[in-house]
């Protein structure tokens, strides 16, 4: 009888994890904005569904906005604009020519500014990506803190001189969910990066 | 007794289209007009500018006066309603109402698209009337000022004698 109920809790837990990563993977995003944190520069992307509350992001450089799960253990959503690269640049007068690779290091991943021992994270190494048709870079990272491990995904894409910055820290089986609110970015002003 | 049969009916009948709110008039600036009062929300009467509320939230009618034509008007209106590069147009809708050019708009923040507010303009005799949420719970004012704006009619003619600035 113990041996029974063990079986059906490991049943019941594995049908949950499923369930949820279908779910992830498979309901609908809310439809398109367009973000005009840089007019010049607009930005569309399909929200995460309204299960992820909206807040403006406007901190360390990043203007943009993030989506907390809510109800769940802080998973995060962030899509926003390193504003300082752009600035620089339009006040440069595009003085030298600038790539993804010129400016990434600005708002690459870091462990430092964390509430949390750096040795709690384990960072990968930054792997050439695309974004919205861009190069883009990619950096995974795993955060393991006392009661669960999270896992994080930062991309980085460089659009006329602006380096945007999308982001997710959460639980693994939400991560498809980020990967489609990605795959829905697109710039509506033509020309390449 | 057949009559008698029907006298609930009729009562019932009665009694509704007695409970049935009625359109008020109200005169905001130079703008004659009939609106239907939001139930359960407070009217306040500040000449130009009336406005309705509720807990937090405020709903607003005010005389922008003589802006110019319509397009342009709002936009200067917009700016004096503080609507400043922090946030922009969600949507903007063309309307006509009474006859009138009308622009129905939705403006958010512009970084994260909360916190939306509402905009009426209605260009009527020259001059430009606003009904707006003015401030609070944008989700808590929508019913209100969807159904104050659907019953917005406009009186025939202006107030003589206006004062008001001319066209810049």
């Amino acid at each position: 009888m113990g041996r029974a109920r063990c079986v059906f809790l490991v049943l019941v837990f594995v049908l949950a994890c499923t369930s949820q990563e279908k779910k992830a993977r498979e309901e609908p995003l809310l439809p398109a904005e367009t973000f005009n944190w840089s007019p010049a520069v607009p930005l569309t992307f399909q929200p995460p569904p309204a299960q992820w509350e909206r807040q403006k992001h406007n901190e360390g450089g990043l203007l943009g906005i993030w989506f907390t799960h809510k109800g769940s253990v802080g998973e995060r959503i962030y899509v926003s604009e390193y504003y300082k690269t752009g600035r620089r640049l339009l006040l440069a007068q595009n003085r030298w020519p600038s790539s993804i690779d010129d400016v990434v290091e600005e708002t690459r991943f870091s462990t430092e500014g964390w509430p949390v021992p750096a040795d709690s994270f384990v960072v990968e190494p930054m792997l050439p990506d695309t974004v919205a048709g861009l190069p883009a870079y990619r950096l995974d990272f795993t955060l393991n803190l006392p009661e669960r491990t999270l896992v994080g995904r930062e991309y980085y894409f460089l659009k006329k001189d602006h380096l945007f910055e999308a982001a997710y820290l959460g639980l693994p089986v939400n991560l498809p969910l980020f990967e489609r609110v990605v795959d829905s970015i697109t710039f509506a002003s033509p020309g390449g990066p | 007794m057949r009559c008698l049969r029907i006298l609930p009916l009729l009562l019932l009948l009665l009694v509704t289209a007695c409970d049935k709110p009625k359109p008020e008039p109200l005169q905001v600036g130079d703008h004659a007009i009939t609106i239907l009062f939001p139930k359960d929300w407070e009217h306040v009467s500040y000449g130009d500018r009336h406005q309705f509320r509720r807990d937090m939230n405020r709903i607003s009618l005010e005389d922008m006066g003589r802006l110019g034509r319509l397009d342009l008007a709002l936009e200067k209106a917009m700016v004096k309603l503080r609507e400043d590069g922090r946030r922009e147009n969600a949507w903007r809708d063309t309307l006509q109402i009474n006859g009138r050019d009308a622009r129905l708009v939705q403006t958010w923040d512009h970084v994260s698209h909360q916190y939306p507010k509402r905009y009426l303009f209605v260009e009527n005799n020259n001059s430009l009337l606003v009904v707006y949420t003015q401030s609070g719970q944008f989700e808590a004012m929508e019913a209100a000022f969807t159904e104050l704006t659907a019953s917005l009619a406009f009186a025939d003619s202006l107030r003589a004698g206006s004062d008001r600035d001319q066209p810049e």
